[in-house]
Order: structure tokens, then C-alpha cells, then sequence
């Protein structure tokens, strides 16, 4: 039996019909073969438009519809929706997108309106070989995996077991609370650090449905989504970890000092060592690399003074399994290290600070207890920050890593506020950028503290004085680009606000993850508006600044956002798989193996008994690499199938009708009147 | 370096010196049959046979100047999945060079086949060598050839041989475990036997041939060889590349094709079970042939002729080792081996890649790389 198709072409208002004569096409659809009715309308995605579709496949006995619109990607859902409602298979049902691929972007009336005839023809000639295709559901295992502990990692935890689902927290480190622990005020508040984030770390211990595994790396995970099984290794605390009751005796009585890396260096840790007495868990790690038990068998102290016995030097490197059904990555962000940049002698004078370094000198519990002062004892009598450290600069990073300017006026305001008035403060910028609830204001308020910024990016600092004021002082020499004159502003101290960078191992990760990195090295989000939580794997999302610098509020909504999609699968228990993925047929199948090779999505297996090539359709994007390169077509996806596209082309290439040339000051008057005789 | 050694000749008779090399070879156990060229009877008539007896080897002819059909297939189906025994094959170099690729679209299996490759001095077309043939004795006739060809003679016997071996620039199979050599040497004194591979050494050593050391009349004479043919093939490319520079042009050139698909069912390297010109996809209706017409008032049948050709070399062009069989398959003379060899250089330029060179190259179109061809891809570096 030949199919019926109905033919609707859209106005779109004028944005199609201003450019394309919508009644034309659609009388031209309506000679094409198996072509029964040919429609135009003011707006096809209307209700009326909608209900014109399934009046049509029920009076008409339609078998297939094209609707000629707008793009796709925004409304095939929508008409797909209507066939449905109507009793059709959506899939029987093609779009074809004659506003952003013609009207928009075509000047010529005539020559548009051949064109959306052209794409027409190409959809009815495709649309005759759809086949029915049905969505097919899968199981979704309810817990989560969440993997890093910082502020976002912290919060899709909590958020996801408040929902009474399970989750594992995976956290790398010895404790929770990644750089936010690190931090002491946070802008522009002004809130301590400490006190807004050690709740939150104390309620992820004490949350029955969350699994924290700190010290922990993820290395392997496999499956597909609402089915991934994780391998996790754990490393050796050398610690017992039911036994430890976080005394501390230990590090008080090891004496192998190394620099900590939780204080930026900036002062030392022993070999047996915890970031804070804050931390989740309160219990200590012993460094493996420095303790001298474990490396020469010497000492012994902790094991000797630990009052509960829970030092174990034997414990070794174990590895778990988990299956879980959604993945939620908040594995956070690394700082440039500015050695590299030579000009602001970070590492050669040592009263230049990272922005870090400065937040550990200025921490309560730092090694200075808060105080602000240089390493000779003295607090600075004056001060330049350097903004855009790495950031904004085509020989690092292009991007703005956005939380620099507001935590440069945290230190204009804290300087002040601890050492006194008196202290001169430079902030050296390029754009002051307070984007947020309170910003604005927050810089205003330092501004009228007597803060000094200058626009200008330092070319060099210096302690070569080339005038007595400037004797025993850092020099920092910069254009003043407001005043067009250069400048020697000679400080005590001068804080770097580097940039945030990705992780060192961001690929190694995206790699065991299977997601992608964007052009500035970090984790890829599926669309950088209508998805910036969910990435292109399916069931794994993003939290935080893993996927691109983000300051405290936006990391800590960004990671309920990640929890919330998390959870919307785990919640339903069921996730469904599109039909229009790759099949291979075993008929045809020779089992050369190219596609698996060239599977980005690792759903392709090989059938050893068989011989053949098999696809994952749980795994299977439908992307189309092993259909392309497949030379006998074995390899094809469902919905875009050889016959299906040589149709289309052959559709494309049927000779059409030619427009009758209008004249020039006929077409708006034209495109108009057609568009009022639609409506 | 490879060792070399020396299978002597006796009696002017260098097929039996290599018949009793190939003899060697079986009773050494290391294989357990020998695939190699054998005359079927004395009309000349001779196809790729797997010799298990010793005492059938008395037909084998490794020199004859015949190639019915690229033997790498065959090589396929001897080696493809588990084996107890390996097979040992006597191959031209441009089969040795197809099976290569076979081998990396997990057809063959290396495993499985020692190769023997041997100089390979040319073949004539399948009709053009029956003729040379004729009635006299088929070994005694691919003697006569080798040492005329080795005498530098165009046309030994009158018959020119196929354009694709005077196009030829790999005469010599260095990707064999073993390979013999005629090149340059006096063939009724002796030939000489080189290994490339740990196996081929372990054989070689197994056999206690005398060693010798490579002549370098040898090399001299080889390099003289891949220069002409080396001419020729540069000569065609540019004759090939004028006859098909338009698409008018290219459906000139193809115009005698009756899409009987001979030269992808003699394609070594076409390797699908099902090709898609025999599928549905291709299946129009009737009513398609009419609108076709319609459009330009006419419709030249068969269909979709100069299309199977671009399709084919889109799938094959970059495994395509130049053997020629399309051509010496062809029932209407098309010279598709011109063409197919002349994208085929193209295609596998662009890629720097070379078909049949070495298993540890992957297929072009099986790797990616971030940073090629940015001139297509809009120049991101």
C-alpha cells in the first residue's frame, strides 16, 4: 500500500514566510508522490497547528507527516508529540528545517523559496522509508556516586541523601572540604569560611546514607547509565580507622617535618600529618613518602604513643566495587602555579604570595593564627594585589577565572580591617568584574575603605631600588593606562591572584569517565546554557568548578543542579534509551573490528563466537562513526539508515518547479499578504 | 640485516630448484602445507594450490608469469581463526602486500601463514598468458620468461605484460618471512633465499642452505627495475589524471562499465561479505527511473555505474596495493587499475600511509588525529 503523507509548512510569522513562499511550498509538496495533503500555516508549533496534524492523520488516514519549520533541535519533540497524540509512531514523522537553514539565511526571495522546495522534496522522499522505532527502558540502580569532597562534591552529597538515596563520596585527599577548608573569609560577606562549610563536612559524616570514602581515587568505570560499575582504590592511611579517635598525640610526637600542602607551603607538616582539627574525618594519614618507619624502619613514635593502637604500619593499597546508577563529578580545580611567569618573582622574593598562600596567612588556624604578617614577623605597611595572574592572557589561560577580583577586595578590606588603616593597597587590574548579589556593592564599600586600583597589568616587580624610598621594598612597575603614564609603586607585600586552572590529570579522568574536555581543559558540559550540569555521557553530571572556575554560590547551585539530575534518575528508577542508535547486522558483518575502534562511546563488543561486531544500545549515542566508516553498511542507525539518506539526497537533487522571479518592491507586500491569508 | 643464503641450481632448471626448496620446507614440520602456484595440467592453466605431499610439488611453477586471481584472499580462509598448523604461502609480493592488509581488518591471520614471497618479474594478463603458453611445456615456458625478463625485455614472447607490473614499484616482498630472489642473478647458477623475520631466520637456519652474501649486481639491478617501473607508473598517473579530471570526463572514462562488479569481486582488499550495490539501497522503483529521466529527458542505464566506482574507491583507495586484478577482470576493457591506482596514490599520500607495507600501520580511516587535514577541517591547530 502507498503512504499518505501530509505536508505542513510553517510561517513562522514572517521569519519564514518574510523570505519563503509558505504557500507555495506547500502547494508544491502536495504534487509530490504519496504526498495526500499539503498545508501551510501561520505557526505550526501552535496548538492549532498541532491539532491540524492529528485532525488530519485521523480524517485523512495520514501514515506519515513532514512538517517544514524551524530547526529540530527545537520543536521535532513538539511535532513528534502531535503524531504521537494523534496515533502515529513518532518516528514516522520528519522535520525539515527551512527557517535556519533557508529564510534566515538566504537573500533572495526566489531563490529561498526553491530551496525550501528542495528540502522538502528530500523529506518526503526520506520520510517514505521510516520505520516505526520505539524507546526501550532500562533499569536505574538508586545510588549515586559522587566523586570529590569540596564545597560541590559536599553539597550533591547531601542533597541527594536527603532524597533517601545512597551515596558513595569518593574523595582523593585525607579529608573533605577541598580548597573552601583552606579559605578564611569568604567575600563578600565576610562570613568565615570554617563556619559556613565544617557544618556541612560534619553533616556529610554523620548523613547514614552517605558512604564517604576519603583517601580514596575512582579508577575504572564501565556499564552505562543506571548502570555503571566503579572500581575504587583506597589508599593506605596506615591508620585504622575504626580505632583512631583523632587525638592527635601522634603528629605531636613525629618528628619528620615536610611543607604542607594544605598551607600552601607555607610553613610545615609531620610525616604523620591532618589538614585541620576540623577535619572529616578527624583522623591523620601517615605520608608514606617521608615517615621514617615506613621508609628506613626507624622511629616508631606514633605507633608507640597512640593510646588506641590504631597505627598499622602493614595496611596496603585496596581496591572495592560499587554499582551505581548515576555518576556526579565534583572533582574541582587546580591553581597556576606562577613560577613560570618570571616577572613577578614568585619563589625569588619571598614576600610575593599566591592568592592561596595569602588565605592560609590569614586563616585563624593558619600557621601564622591569623595573623597578617611577612616572614620577618612584621605586618606590611603596604600591599599590591596583582589581578589576572594566568587568567586573561593568551599565554595561559584566556578565560576569566572569575573569583579574583572579589576575593582581591576580600584582602583590600581584610588588610585594612587587621593591620590597620594605614596599609596602602594597589589592586593592579585589568576590568574590575563584580558580577554578583552583593558584589557591586561589596566593592564600592572597599573603595570608600581607601583602597588604591590601578588599571594596568604589571610588567615586572623588582627589588632593584632606584630611589631611597624604594630601598628594601618590592618595586612593582606597571602602566597606568587610565593615566597613560608608567609607574613604580614599591610594597612589602604582593599577593598573585592566579588563576584557577583544571586539574593537573583532567584528561586521565574525562578518560575513566569517558566525557570530554572543552578548549579551555575543563570537563565538557552537554550545552553551555540549557546544560551545564549534564555532560554528553549519559547519567554523568557535573558540580562545580570542575567545569569551569566558579566561586562558592555558583559551585555550591551548580552541584545541587548535578544532585537534582542525579537524583531525577535515580528517583524514577527507570531511564529510557532512544531507538535511533547504531545496529549491526550479523548477516553482513565481517568483523573487520573498525568500529570498535572508532566507537567514542565504547558501545561496541565483539562476538567472538559469532564473529561480528555487536552494539550496546544502552551505550550507543547513535553518533554514526561506525556506520560511516563501515564499507558494506553492516553498521547502521536506526532512523538514519542508507536507504533512508540516499532518499533524501535523491529528494534534494529532484529538479523543481522554479519561483516566478518577483519583483523587487513586490516581495514584503507578498510575503505579508500570504502570511494574513494563513492566519 | 636479513640473512641471506643460496638455493642452488641444477640442470638450467630453477623451478626445480625451487620445487625442492618448497620440499625442504614442508618436511621441516614447521608448516604443514604449502600454498603456491601449480599447474593444473599441461594446458598451462594454474591456480594457487595447498600442497601437503611433498611428491605434488612437481607442477608447482612459482615462476610462471600467470596471476589468475589475487591469492591473498585465499590466504584468508587458510588462516583465519584457530589453527593447529601453520600454512606456508608462495606469493607474489603484491598479494603478500594485500593479505598485509586483510591481516589489519582481522581477516587473515599472520599467526597462522609463513610467507614466502619471490621476486616478481611481472605476469601477463589471463588470456595473455594462455596464448603465451600455448602448447608448449608451462614450466619450460616460465623459464624462458624469467630469463628474458631478466634480460631487461619488454615484451618477452611478444606479449606486453600487465600495465599494473609495469607500474610496479614493490618487485620484491620484503614483508615476508622469507623471500627469493631472481633479481640480478644468473638464475640457471643459483637464487638466493632471504629471511625478514625471527621465523623466516629460524626456518632458514633449520633448512642449513649455505649462506651467501647479497651481490651487489643484486641491488644495482633491482634499483633499475623499481626506477622503470617507477617512470611508468608516473607516466600513467598523470595520463590517468588528465582522462578523468571532470566529471564529464570520469563518466567518459567509465562509460563501457556494465556494473558487473567483476573488479570488486577481484579486488583483494574489497573485503565485505555483502557489498551495499547488491542491497536494497539500490533497489529503486520504477518510478524513480522515470522521474531521473524526467529530469533531463533521458536516463543512461544501467544506473548508478560512475557512482559504484566513486564508492568503492572511497571505501578501498586507501588499502589498495595496485595488483590489478580489477583490471585483468574487467570484461570491457575499462582501465580501472589506471584509476584506481591513481586515486589510490592520492588518497594514501594524504594520509601517509602505504598499503600493504606493514601490519603495525592502522587503516587511515581507523585512527584519529586532532590536528590533520585543518585545511578541510577549518584550520583549527
Amino acid at each position: 500500500m502507498a503512504n499518505r503523507i501530509g505536508v505542513y509548512v510553517c510561517h513562522c510569522g514572517t521569519n519564514i514566510a518574510g523570505k519563503v513562499d509558505s504557500v507555495g511550498v506547500a502547494k508544491f509538496a502536495s504534487t509530490l508522490k504519496n504526498v495526500v495533503v499539503g498545508r501551510d500555516y501561520k505557526f505550526m508549533c501552535s496548538d492549532p497547528g498541532q491539532e491540524m496534524i492529528i485532525r488530519d492523520i485521523k480524517d485523512l488516514g495520514l501514515n506519515r507527516v513532514v512538517v517544514a519549520s524551524c530547526s529540530p533541535r527545537l520543536h521535532e519533540k513538539t511535532f513528534q508529540g502531535a503524531c504521537q497524540r494523534g496515533g502515529l509512531n513518532p518516528f514516522l514523522f520528519q522535520m525539515t528545517c527551512i527557517r535556519e537553514h533557508c529564510s534566515w539565511v538566504t537573500k533572495d526571495f526566489d531563490e529561498a523559496t526553491e530551496k525550501a522546495k528542495h528540502l522538502v522534496a528530500a523529506a518526503v522522499s526520506r520520510v517514505n522509508y521510516h520505520a516505526k522505532l520505539y524507546h526501550r527502558e532500562e533499569n536505574v540502580h538508586p545510588d549515586v556516586l559522587v566523586v570529590g569532597g569540596g564545597i560541590a562534591g559536599i553539597q550533591a552529597s547531601l542533597d541527594v541523601a536527603k532524597s533517601g538515596h545512597r551515596v558513595h563520596l569518593v574523595e582523593r585527599d585525607a579529608s573533605i572540604g577541598g580548597h573552601m577548608a583552606q579559605f578564611d573569609k569568604t567575600f563578600p560577606t565576610l562570613d568565615c569560611a570554617a563556619c559556613i562549610s565544617t557544618p556541612k563536612m560534619v553533616a556529610v559524616s554523620q548523613e547514614p546514607n552517605i558512604n564517604l570514602m576519603t583517601y580514596s581515587e575512582v579508577t575504572e568505570v564501565s556499564g552505562f547509565v543506571g548502570n555503571y560499575q566503579v572500581k575504587i582504590k583506597r589508599k593506605p592511611r596506615y591508620i585504622d580507622e575504626t580505632k583512631c579517635t583523632g587525638c592527635g598525640l601522634c603528629m605531636e610526637k613525629c618528628p619528620k617535618k615536610v611543607l604542607s600542602e594544605f598551607e600552601e607551603g607555607i610553613s610545615m607538616r609531620r610525616a604523620v600529618h591532618r589538614n585541620s582539627p576540623q577535619a572529616v574525618p578527624n583522623i591523620p594519614v601517615i605520608d608514606a613518602a617521608n615517615c621514617l618507619k615506613l621508609t628506613k624502619d626507624k622511629c616508631g613514635n606514633c605507633e608507640k604513643f597512640c593510646p588506641s593502637g590504631a597505627i598499622d604500619y602493614t595496611q596496603t593499597e585496596t581496591e572495592l566495587e560499587l554499582d551505581v546508577g548515576t555518576i556526579v563529578l565534583a572533582t574541582g580545580y587546580d591553581i597556576l602555579d606562577p613560577t613560570p611567569l618570571k616577572q613577578y618573582g614568585f619563589g625569588r622574593y619571598p614576600e610575593v604570595y599566591t592568592g592561596l598562600q595569602f588565605e592560609r596567612l590569614n586563616n585563624a588556624v593558619g600557621p601564622t593564627g591569623g595573623k597578617i604578617v611577612m616572614k620577618n614577623g612584621q605586618p606590611p605597611e603596604s600591599v599590591a594585589i596583582i589581578h589576572c595572574v594566568g587568567s586573561r592572557d593568551k599565554n595561559y589561560h584566556e578565560y576569566c577565572s572569575r573569583t579574583c577580583c572579589m576575593y582581591a577586595l576580600k584582602y583590600d578590606h581584610l588588610i585594612k580591617d587587621k593591620v590597620g588603616h594605614h596599609v596602602k593597597i594597589f589592586n593592579f587590574y585589568i576590568d574590575m568584574r563584580c558580577f554578583g548579589k552583593g558584589y557591586e556593592e561589596f566593592y564600592r564599600r572597599v573603595q570608600e575603605e581607601g583602597v588604591s586600583f590601578i588599571r594596568g597589568r604589571p610588567g615586572e616587580i623588582t627589588d632593584q631600588a632606584q630611589t631611597p624610598e624604594e630601598e628594601g621594598k618590592l618595586i612593582v612597575v606597571s602602566e597606568d593606562t587610565l593615566l597613560g603614564r608608567r609607574i613604580r609603586v614599591p610594597v612589602d607585600m604582593v599577593i598573585l591572584c592566579t588563576a584557577m586552572e583544571p586539574r593537573k590529570d583532567t584528561a586521565e579522568v574525562a578518560r575513566i569517565f569517558g566525557i570530554s574536555q572543552g578548549m579551555d581543559g575543563f570537563f565538557l558540559e552537554e550545552h553551555p546554557k540549557l546544560g551545564p550540569v549534564s555532560t554528553a555521557t549519559d547519567g554523568i553530571f557535573l558540580a562545580g568548578a570542575c567545569q569551569g572556575p566558579k566561586d562558592i554560590p555558583d559551585a555550591v547551585a551548580h552541584a545541587s543542579g548535578g544532585a537534582a539530575q542525579a537524583m531525577a534518575l535515580a528517583a524514577r528508577g527507570k531511564v529510557s534509551i532512544s531507538p535511533t542508535t547504531s545496529w549491526i547486522n550479523p548477516d553482513i558483518c565481517i568483523g573487520c573490528k573498525m568500529c570498535i575502534g572508532l566507537c567514542a562511546y565504547s558501545a561496541i563488543e565483539f562476538d567472538e563466537r559469532r564473529g561480528v561486531s555487536v552494539i550496546n544500545e544502552a551505550m550507543c549515542k547513535g553518533c554514526g562513526s561506525c556506520a560511516g566508516h563501515c564499507p558494506s553498511g553492516a553498521a547502521q542507525i536506526k532512523h538514519f539508515t542508507e536507504k533512508q539518506i540516499f532518499n533524501e539526497l535523491d529528494g534534494l537533487l529532484m529538479a523543481v518547479p522554479p519561483a516566478p522571479r518577483a519583483k523587487e518592491e513586490e516581495e514584503p507586500v507578498k510575503a505579508e499578504d500570504t502570511a494574513e491569508a494563513a492566519a | 640485516m636479513a640473512t641471506t643464503a643460496k638455493i642452488e641450481v641444477r640442470d638450467k632448471n630453477p623451478v626445480a630448484a625451487l620445487q625442492t626448496f618448497l620440499a625442504q620446507v614442508l618436511e621441516d614440520e614447521y608448516v604443514a602445507g604449502v600454498l603456491a602456484p601449480r599447474h593444473l595440467n599441461d594446458n598451462g592453466a594454474l591456480m594457487p594450490t595447498l600442497v601437503t605431499d611433498p611428491a605434488m610439488l612437481d607442477r608447482v611453477d612459482p615462476l610462471a608469469p600467470a596471476f589468475p586471481f589475487n591469492a591473498a584472499k585465499t590466504l584468508v580462509k587458510l588462516t583465519n581463526g584457530e589453527m593447529v598448523n601453520k600454512v606456508a604461502a608462495v606469493l607474489k609480493p603484491c598479494e603478500i602486500r594485500a593479505f598485509v592488509e586483510l591481516v589489519k581488518l582481522n581477516q587473515g591471520n599472520m599467526d597462522n601463514a609463513l610467507l614466502i614471497g619471490v621476486d616478481c618479474l611481472g605476469s601477463f594478463g589471463n588470456t595473455e598468458y594462455l596464448n603465451y603458453v600455448k602448447d608448449a611445456d608451462p614450466i619450460a615456458s616460465s623459464q624462458e620468461f624469467a630469463r628474458a625478463a631478466l634480460a631487461g625485455e619488454e615484451s618477452p614472447g611478444g606479449t606486453p605484460i600487465a600495465k599494473a607490473c609495469m607500474a610496479c614499484e614493490h618487485p620484491s616482498a620484503v614483508q615476508a618471512d622469507l623471500s627469493i630472489g631472481l633479481v640480478g642473478l644468473d638464475i640457471d647458477d643459483h637464487l638466493v633465499v632471504s629471511a625478514h623475520t625471527a621465523r623466516g631466520e629460524g626456518l632458514l637456519s633449520r633448512l642449513g642452505l649455505p649462506d651467501v652474501a647479497e651481490a651487489p649486481s643484486r641491488a644495482k639491478a633491482m634499483a633499475e627495475l623499481v626506477k622503470k617501473r617507477t617512470a611508468f607508473r608516473d607516466k600513467m598517473f598523470e595520463e590517468t589524471n588528465e582522462a578523468t579530471a571532470s566529471v564529464e570526463k570520469l563518466a567518459r572514462y567509465l562509460s563501457g562499465c556494465v556494473n558487473c562488479y567483476n573488479c570488486r569481486v577481484a579486488c583483494p582488499v574489497c573485503y565485505c561479505k555483502e557489498c551495499v550495490f547488491v542491497t536494497d539501497v539500490f533497489d529503486h522503483k520504477p518510478w524513480q527511473y522515470l522521474d531521473w529521466a524526467g529530469n533531463k529527458g533521458m536516463l543512461k542505464m544501467p544506473t548508478d555505474t560512475v557512482f559504484y566506482h566513486l564508492t568503492r574507491l572511497a571505501h578501498m583507495s586507501t588499502a589498495c596495493v595496485g595488483c590489478g586484478q580489477c583490471s585483468n577482470a574487467c570484461p570491457n576493457d575499462i582501465p580501472v587499475m589506471e584509476l584506481f591506482r591513481t586515486v589510490a596514490a592520492r588518497t594514501q599520500a594524504a594520509f601517509g600511509y602505504e598499503a600493504g607495507k606493514s601490519t603495525d600501520d592502522a587503516p587511515p580511516l581507523s585512527v584519529f588525529q586532532e590536528k590533520e587535514f585543518s585545511e578541510v577541517t577549518g584550520g583549527v591547530d
